[in-house]
């Protein structure tokens, strides 16, 4: 039998008790805006500066407009190849290009695949570009016959046919690398946050021994625990909504599905961190204990949940332990939500029912634990 | 504040606090053995013991918090084992650590008790007056609990622990920490509790806290209770004078005489390099006797 009038009075004194607490509601509020606003900023895929060879021995002009219109680029105009790799060993350079009349080399420095990426795709555009002018070109011949000698010439010049690539997005045409990972890193955010806040409240409570005298009061575990919940779900959902607001309107992260959505993969990816945060309370006996926790609890969930890159990249003899974890689902279900407009009904399988079953489990848990401490 | 008849459901001849034959081990080790206990209805009883002897287990089990390896133990007649729910209700306790809500008033604290214990919010109200009143503490019903000195604390944690007008209240060292004027004003209000009928269960390591509350007292000793009556009694078995033989090489040898005749022609006479002391026995004097180590050693 549970009571819900007790519930809520512990729920009450949970939020009383916080809001007191100045400090640990800026952490709460402020902190998760604080990192979203700085992962956003360094995850908008924009890049500045990157200096960039140019290396032209009779280069289509097509070629070489693209590549100096590229305003990510600073371009050094070098006299040779050999130069431009000496440059780029010594770090002078990120890459360079080097364009014939019917060739182009593009050398780069693979240490850094964003800048590579950048730089092939760059020149990839200029060749394109090139081909499509000359295309036009030969039509705009062809309709002015006043002139056959140069038609004639541009007709030698045309490339033999080549495959052409199209590339057709599904979705997420225009997405930036921060609208990808943005929804993720969300839930990643709120994880952390809730997680810590959570593990830490309840070991105050059992070294304070205001646990204690709970549990001779008429409470029962459950109620208490409930309560807890409740009260602490309240600073989730500020923390939730606050968050959720940054990524949509400061970053522009789409939202093609229902913002309730989200919102409810937040709150149970929430109310898991809540309840893995409680019993794994029960095994620190003091704070710097718990900050422990942070490099075996949340670090391997950032690098194998698929926060950054998608869980088929990760080695398939870990991937098993991705599927473990609730970061994982609840990326997939924003993704899904946020960027492609799933609706709730898209989502329950696997991703709410992992997020449900695991707050159920560590719930569970964190029960059985507190009943094992009275031995 | 007296606690109405009706409130309860027991008759009340029947012990307050029946313990038989309880024992706890812990990994092997027998930490409680075969402990038998009464403690009456509005007795004011103190227990005593060095530490480790099993006093914390013991006040564990009787409030729930830890279940027995066998034995019964019942408060006011209901099983702690078997209703675990029903007893809590039968007893307050104040823990010897300080467990208040910091952040929170004391009215809040009290708040949160009273409704845990489903007092409806008026008479919840009334009541938390009529305790702050009763601790004399009714000046400081919205101060935070960090604002508070120590005595403070200590009188807000006993109004929390009758709120819900137990008829049996544990006490864990309710003075460990406090200066000496609000150790006493802590003794009046015990005596004052126990006048209006609250049973008293009371802990502590000063053993002249003990003697000078407690109608009787228990003493335990690696898990045994090894005596049991009231401060005099136990000073009469032991003798009522003390002599203390103090020798600077040797330390101090005790010896306990009937009364102050005997004592003196037993050591008439004696000379030597020691200080003769004569005095009248306390209750300290039996525990050290009784259970060969002074107290606060480890």
């Amino acid at each position: 039998m549970i009571s819900w009038d007790r519930v809520l009075v512990v729920a009450l004194r949970v939020v009383r008790q916080l809001k007191r607490d100045r400090r640990t509601i800026g952490m709460i509020t402020l902190a998760p805006v604080f990192l979203m606003v700085l992962f956003g900023y360094a995850l908008s895929g924009e890049m500045s500066g990157v200096r960039l060879g140019i290396v032209d021995v009779g280069a289509d002009g097509e070629v070489r407009d693209h590549l100096t219109s590229v305003k990510d680029f600073e371009i050094l105009h070098l006299g040779s190849e050999s130069d431009a790799e000496k440059m780029i060993s010594e770090g002078r350079l990120s890459g360079a290009v080097v364009m014939g009349k019917t060739f182009m080399r593009v050398l780069l420095d693979a240490s850094s695949p964003q800048v590579a990426g950048l730089i092939t795709s760059e020149a990839g555009a200029a060749l394109q570009k090139a081909g499509d002018a000359k295309e036009n070109t030969r039509e705009g011949l062809l309709l002015s016959p006043a002139s056959p000698g140069s038609y004639m010439e541009m007709e030698q010049q045309i490339l033999p046919a080549r495959p052409v690539m199209e590339i057709r997005y599904v979705y997420g045409y225009d997405l930036e690398m921060m609208d990808s990972v943005g929804p993720a890193v969300l839930g990643l955010v709120v994880f952390f946050f809730t997680f810590l806040m959570a593990a830490i409240s309840f070991l105050r409570e059992r070294t304070l021994g205001t646990l204690e005298k709970f549990m001779v009061s008429p409470l029962t575990r459950l109620e208490m625990i409930a309560g807890y919940l409740a009260g602490f779900s309240l600073f989730s959902l500020i923390q939730s909504a606050t968050t959720l607001l940054v990524v949509i309107f400061v970053f522009g992260v789409p939202m093609r599905g229902s913002v309730l959505t989200a919102f409810l993969v937040i709150l149970l990816l929430g109310g898991a961190a809540l309840t893995l945060g409680s019993l794994l309370s029960n095994f620190a006996r003091s704070e710097f204990q718990v900050v422990q926790f942070i490099p075996v609890v949340i670090l391997p969930q950032t690098v194998l949940s698929g926060v950054w890159w998608p869980v088929q990249s990760i080695p398939a003899s870990v991937r098993p332990i991705s599927y473990l974890l609730p970061l994982t689902y609840s990326s997939d279900a924003l993704r899904q939500v946020m960027l492609k407009g799933a609706s709730i009904g898209d989502i329950i399988y696997p991703d709410l029912a992992f997020l449900a079953g695991f707050f159920i489990i560590t719930l569970a848990a964190a029960i059985a634990m507190l009943n094992r401490k009275v031995g | 504040m007296k606690a109405k008849k009706s409130d309860y459901p027991n008759d009340w001849s029947r012990p307050m606090v029946e313990v038989e034959r309880l024992t706890k081990s812990y990994q092997g080790r027998q930490v409680v053995s075969g402990l038998d206990l009464q403690i009456r209805a509005s007795e004011l009883f103190g227990f005593l013991g060095p530490n480790g002897a099993g006093k914390t287990t013991t006040i564990r089990i009787l409030t729930t918090l830890s279940r027995p390896t066998s034995g019964q133990v019942r408060l006011n007649g209901i099983d702690v084992v078997r209703q675990p729910t029903l007893a809590k209700a039968q007893f307050g306790i104040v823990q010897q650590h300080m467990s208040l809500n910091r952040d929170l008033t004391v009215r809040e604290n009290l708040e949160l008790h009273a409704r845990l214990h489903h007092l409806p919010a008026d008479k919840g109200s009334d009541r938390i007056e009529e305790l702050l009143e009763y601790v004399e503490m009714s000046g400081y019903a919205d101060q935070l609990i960090d604002h508070l000195s120590g005595g403070l604390k200590r009188r807000t944690m006993i109004a929390r622990a009758l709120i819900h007008r137990p008829r049996l209240l544990f006490l864990d060292e309710p003075t460990v920490g406090l200066d000496a004027q609000s150790r006493r004003r802590v003794w009046d209000l015990i005596r004052r509790m126990n006048r209006d009928g609250t049973t008293v269960f009371l802990t502590t390591h000063y053993i002249e806290e003990a003697e000078s509350l407690c109608d009787r007292v228990g003493i335990l000793d690696q898990g045994r209770l090894i005596a049991m009556d009231s401060p005099l009694n136990l000073r009469r078995r032991l003798g009522m004078v003390t002599v203390e033989a103090q020798n600077e090489e040797t330390g101090t040898e005790y010896s306990f005489f009937p009364d102050r005749a005997a004592a003196a022609s037993m050591w008439q006479g004696r000379a030597g390099h020691e200080r003769i002391v004569m005095r009248e026995s306390n209750l300290e004097d039996v525990f050290v006797e009784l259970t060969g180590h002074k107290v606060m050693d480890g």
